[in-house]
């Protein structure tokens, strides 16, 4: 039903981008834990990028040192072992920078399979609740996309700023182990500098991120085109929707046009800071270099240096504007987690079979606080057994009761008793397990029939899915196809008919085998092969196990030891079909109506004898 | 006779020019050609000075050693600064104008791409996937992009510096400089080769991906199920083997990219050691100065950037070729329903199929076999089928979705492919089986087929088909956006407003394609009381076709087409076919016996 959200925004096709709560500091002290885990490899992968970052260093200060004691002083040998010495450091450094590249991504990778193994079995934990607020679509981007966007911010982002910014604190070092005071006179105006890039970059980070969204509008936009282009068609306004896609199109344009704007005057102002720092170095240096105590050799490394200054600066600010960007998606992410799982403790169940006597006392239930009462005061006794069929208009609380009693909800008032046993609290899983369950439309996995049959549970032997298929009538169904239980199921049973997919659902329960049975009988239009099936199989699941069935057919109805009538939440009327037919109350209205009316053939009255094959 | 709204115009794209179709790159260049250039020119500009302070910083180490003093020195300072000066400002615009080429290539591939999408017809959209369409809007427009922009620039980049640097450093010594380089031809292949690597890695990586999420949305669909039989264990391991598959694709990706510096920066290293082994000699003997010999080592850095640019260039526009061919795939096909027609229909008075038997486009199997029927204006027809009958094809055909074999079909003894398109538009509005609406307003959806509409229209076809009531229950209610961050509507609703949004249209012929199936009985029952008495009382001509399976709606109809396996079985009243058809009866008989009960 129409459960509108939140207020409606202009535009539609906003990603959804919420402004992100997080920060940098956040964000570490959130994936910390999760590298901690691995802290030997954390470890050695430090060391290695620190020595990275000393080897790189050691290049120009080799190449100062044979300026100065090999050419200057005219000793050969001094500039061959250098050159070895320079080959090997290289040689060294490759293996650094491989062992430091490739270990920080696997370990990263590591991570996010932790991240989502986690996630995964977090989302199962939640409640139904949950999933009726949040579309498949987002729960399942928070499991993939963001957390690929949180890897790409750990191996792209953190740690590049943190490799570049090891260097950095290494070029400095070494600057300043040349000579401190050059050092100081060459890199006075580096905050002042930094600091102007930094609010440029900011501002970068803003126009990428509306580029992105507005990327993101064009895409949904097309997406949305494509699906409903027959409609688009039919209705003519192709016209309409291409000046409405142009518009999209040229506003992503000029965004990304101010953003190659930014981006061109970032990249002038830092090469402004490189030439300060050269000319700086060189003039002074020029000037001074013997007050400094420098040689033409240390001179020529301390320029190299100055050069390389510039690059992992870079870096970091480029890397720093991905970075923020990205921390709306670790913090999609941690939001997740934090989301509240049902409590699955609980007390456990007897080990053996229930009998099956379920008592709903004062039973009332609204998915809202603003929301009417979904299911009002229901008291009823089910014996252990019997099989109640559930019966009412649409909206008049069948599906609420079901849902209840699979403890997907809690009720907002009353209890249900099992055995005698206070359900809400039994350990949910415990519970469900103990429940069978076949749906009017029922959920089908991809893989293969048997796969479904067994819902991948090792537990469940090939042949107890034989045994199972066969029972629930699915032979003609395997029969018809050629690898039988091993064919293939397409996404949400595609390739199979509402009819077939009620079938693996019954072959499912029996594999399971438990206790207790609800079935929400199908209203779609079955081809009557199927639904003789169908009605076959519906007998041999009830048997022996108290059933609730929401049914739709008067066949099983008829079938039912009891039927109860629900009517706006409340429970109006129950008994036997000949009691409640007597009373001439809302079932007989119901019935009048529903069955009467259209047919004549099909008039049965209260004498109507009950097919003893059910029940 | 009906009167027709005034109709919009027919949208034509242009015709895909033959010149971009052949030479994508040679097309755009032309196109904009004055970007093109200046974004050259400044290029090569700003490579010209970015070669000049390697030279000045050597010579002011000659300065230095020589202790030639501070004015001199200066003078060097200055020519530096000013060098830099001239770089920031080239740079600059050559970023500009780049920007501006290659993004408006961009823009122009993705309309034009957009525009073929909305001419292309259904049997186009039968056989590609909604994903591959929008990966060409997405990954394929990029990646051209990336090729014509970057790619190229990168390309031109690198010749360039090759154009500029080694005669610089051959105007240092000449036999240094071959020596030096000598290895630098090796990297570009190297790199492309590794690029191919990461590239082949990383959509193995996609697709691992696309499993991996496939794996966690079956899961959360599936939660109520996984719930209902704790499963959770076992579909966490289930997913885990997927991501697990996933971690390793990651990893391949990352082992092959970390390669990739390691060969960038072999030439140079080699290259610097090489210099070191023959250049400190000749500084020594006094015939190079240890400036030239600086300036040199720095030239040698220099040319890291454009061997690597040129692997990685060659990738680019490979890549970008790939795509471009994949997006000419679609540029190149043409409607199979091409909008010749001219003749305008401003009325209707008869529809009559004549022999129509119709083979899907990529389909082997005839769907219609040999159709004949006449329908005059103002009948309500029912046509009903088991499931593959040909129902929705018989409708399709009748909109001329698909190709309709010549002369088959005829609204007012014209033959449908001699109506124009947005005539025949106008002329029937069907409703399609699958309710599908925009992300916008409600009232904007309803009004979707009109120009010009009121609010009291809106809610006037709103109050018809019975949903009035439920859009007023919501907090904007007309204004309420609809779509994933908007409202979210039952599938019975959606049906509705698909309903009000085909009469808003106010055409003299009226499809339902199924289009109550997720509608409660006493709900259609409503919405076919009011359709009858308050649409079509006002409107007697008004001709409705109703594909159904429910014989309560169908016995609406004045006649029902009963379609089996292709073929028309019967055509007649209800009564008379109780009485004579076989399918028929027995669907009555089926429908009664299983009469539903909600």
């Amino acid at each position: 039903m129409s459960q509108p959200k939140e207020k409606p925004r202009d535009s539609f096709f906003q990603d959804d981008q919420v402004q992100s709560e997080m920060g940098f500091t956040s964000f570490i002290r959130h994936i910390f834990p999760y590298m901690w885990i691995h802290k030997p490899q954390l470890l050695s992968l430090i060391v290695i990028v620190v020595f990275y970052a000393i080897a790189g260093r050691l290049l120009p200060i080799l190449f100062g040192h044979a300026i100065d004691e090999g050419i200057k002083k005219n000793v050969l040998t001094v500039v061959t072992h250098v050159a070895l010495g320079y080959l090997v450091l290289e040689i060294i450094r490759s293996a650094l920078y491989f062992g430091q590249s490739y270990g920080i991504q696997k370990l990263g990778n590591r991570i996010l399979f932790e991240i989502r193994e986690k996630l995964i079995s977090h989302v199962q934990a939640l409640p139904l609740v949950y999933f009726d607020k949040n579309p498949v679509g987002r729960t399942v981007t928070r499991v993939t996309n963001d957390v690929a966007a949180l890897g790409e911010m750990f191996s792209m982002g953190f740690t590049a700023i943190f490799v570049n910014g090891v260097e950095m604190i290494a070029i400095l070092v070494a600057m300043s182990l040349i000579s401190v005071r050059l050092t100081l006179v060459t890199l006075a105006i580096a905050p002042a500098l930094t600091w102007i890039s930094l609010r440029l970059s900011r501002r970068i980070r803003e126009v990428v991120r509306e580029a992105k969204k507005k990327l993101a509008t064009i895409n949904a936009f097309t997406a949305e085109s494509l699906n409903g282009m027959k409609v688009l068609q039919l209705f003519d306004k192709t016209r309409e929707r291409q000046q409405e896609f142009n518009r999209h199109s040229e506003e992503y344009k000029s965004l990304s046009l101010k953003s190659v704007k930014l981006f061109a005057t970032l990249w002038p102002i830092l090469e402004f800071f490189n030439t300060t720092t050269i000319t700086t170095a060189l003039f002074f240096g020029g000037l001074y270099y013997q007050d400094f105590g420098l040689t033409i050799g240390s001179l020529s490394a301390f320029l190299l240096l100055v050069q390389s200054f510039f690059h992992p600066l870079r870096v970091i600010l480029e890397r720093y504007t991905q970075f923020q960007n990205s921390l709306a998606s670790a913090d999609r992410v941690f939001s997740l987690l934090k989301e509240c799982p049902e409590p699955l403790e609980g007390e456990a169940l007897p080990p053996h079979r229930l009998r099956g006597e379920i008592e709903l006392q004062h039973l009332g239930h609204r998915y809202a606080p603003a929301n009417p009462l979904a299911l009002n005061d229901v008291n009823l006794k089910i014996k252990a057994g019997e099989s109640l069929a559930l019966v009412g208009r649409t909206g008049s609380g069948k599906t609420t009761l079901i849902s209840l009693l699979q403890r997907l909800y809690s009720p907002t008032s009353g209890a249900i008793l099992v055995d005698g046993q206070a359900l809400d609290k039994v350990s949910p899983r415990e519970w469900r397990k103990r429940v069978g369950v076949v749906l009017q439309d029922n959920f089908i996995f991809r893989g293969t029939i048997a796969s479904n049959i067994s819902l991948d549970n090792p537990v469940i032997t090939r042949e107890r899915i034989e045994w199972a298929a066969r029972e629930a009538g699915c032979d003609r169904l395997i029969g018809s196809r050629e690898l039988g239980l091993d064919s293939k199921v397409e996404e949400r049973g595609n390739n199979l008919s509402v009819g077939e997919r009620q079938l693996i659902a019954f072959a499912r329960v029996l594999a399971f085998d438990p206790d207790i049975l609800i079935l929400d009988e199908a209203t779609a239009n079955i081809d009557s092969l199927s639904e003789q099936l169908i009605q076959q199989a519906t007998e041999r699941v009830i048997q022996g196990r108290t059933s609730i069935i929401i049914a739709h057919r008067l066949s099983t109805i008829l079938g039912c030891d009891r039927i109860a009538v629900l009517d706006k939440g409340r429970l109006i009327e129950v008994g036997s079909h000949a009691e409640l037919i007597e009373q001439q109350g809302k079932y007989f209205a119901l019935y009048q109506s529903q069955f009467r009316e259209s047919g004549g053939e099909t008039s049965v009255d209260a004498n109507t004898p009950v097919p003893p094959s059910i029940g | 006779m009906s009167s027709l709204p005034p109709g919009n115009l027919t949208s034509s794209s242009p015709p895909a020019d033959e010149k971009l179709l052949r030479h994508p790159f040679l097309y755009y260049f032309r196109k904009d050609w004055k970007l093109f250039a200046a974004g050259m020119v400044a290029l090569f500009l700003t490579n010209s000075f970015d070669a000049i302070p390697p030279y000045l910083i050597g010579m002011a180490i000659n300065q230095i050693a020589d202790q030639a003093g501070w004015r001199s020195l200066g003078e060097t300072i200055l020519l530096m600064i000013a060098a830099s000066a001239c770089l920031a400002v080239c740079r600059y615009w050559w970023r500009i104008f780049w920007g501006r080429f290659h993004h408006g290539v961009a823009e122009d591939l993705r309309n034009r791409i957009f525009d073929k999408f909305l001419d292309l017809g259904p049997s186009y959209y039968q056989k590609k996937p909604v994903g591959e369409l929008m990966s060409l809007m997405t990954n394929d427009v990029n990646s051209f992009r990336m090729a014509i922009g970057p790619g190229m620039l990168i390309l031109a980049d690198a010749i360039f510096i090759l154009m500029i640097v080694p005669p610089l450093m051959i105007s240092l010594s000449a036999s240094w400089t071959w020596k030096t380089l000598i290895l630098m031809p090796i990297i570009p292949p190297l790199i492309a080769r590794v690029l191919k690597l990461i590239l082949d890695n990383y959509r193995k990586q996609q697709n691992k991906f696309a499993e991996m999420s496939g794996a966690a949305q079956e899961i959360v669909s599936g939660v109520r199920i996984i719930k209902s039989y704790a499963q959770e264990l076992n579909q966490t391991r289930l997913f885990n083997s997927f991501s697990r598959n996933f971690e390793f694709a990651c990893n391949d990706v990352a082992r092959v990219d970390a390669y990739f510096t390691p060969v960038m920066e072999f030439g140079v290293a080699t290259g610097s050691v090489i210099l070191l082994l023959i250049g400190a000699p000749e500084v020594m003997a006094g015939t190079v100065t240890v400036g030239a010999f600086f300036s040199f080592y720095q030239y040698i850095q220099r040319m890291i950037w454009p061997m690597t640019a040129i692997g990685i260039a060659f990738t680019h526009i490979q890549q970008g070729r790939a795509s471009f061919s994949r997006i000419l795939d679609l540029l190149k096909t043409s409607n199979d329903v091409p909008d010749e027609g001219a003749a305008q229909m401003n009325h209707f008075d008869s529809l009559e199929v004549r022999g129509l038997t119709f083979t899907y486009p990529q389909g082997e199997q005839p769907i219609l076999k040999d159709l004949s029927f006449a329908i005059r204006a103002g009948e309500t027809i029912g046509i009903v089928g088991p499931i593959g009958s040909g129902k929705s094809t018989l409708v399709d055909l009748l909109c001329r979705l698909y190709p309709v074999p010549s002369e088959t079909i005829y609204y007012n003894d014209t033959p449908v492919e001699q109506i124009k398109k947005n005539s025949l538009r106008r002329l029937v509005s069907l409703v399609p089986q699958d309710a599908f609406l925009f992300s916008k307003k409600i009232q904007e959806n309803i009004a979707l087929s009109r120009k010009e509409w009121t609010m009291d229209q809106v809610k006037n076809m709103c109050e018809l088909v019975n949903i009035d009531d439920e859009i007023s229950d919501i907090p904007d209610t007309y204004d309420a956006y609809l779509g994933e961050r908007g409202v979210n509507l039952s599938g019975g609703q959606k049906q509705r407003l698909t309903i009000a949004r085909a009469l808003m249209a106010d055409s003299p012929i009226v499809i339902f394609d199924d289009s109550l199936s997720a509608v409660d009985a006493s709900t259609e029952k409503n919405i076919l009381a009011s359709l009858r008495n308050r649409y079509l009382a006002d409107r007697r001509k008004v001709t409705v076709i109703l594909v159904s399976h429910r014989i309560a709606t169908l016995k609406w109809a004045d006649r029902i087409m009963v379609l089996n396996d292709g073929r028309l079985e019967a055509f007649a009243s209800h009564e008379e076919l109780v009485n004579s058809n076989a399918t028929y009866r027995q669907l009555v008989e089926l429908q009664n016996e299983h009469r539903s009960h909600a």
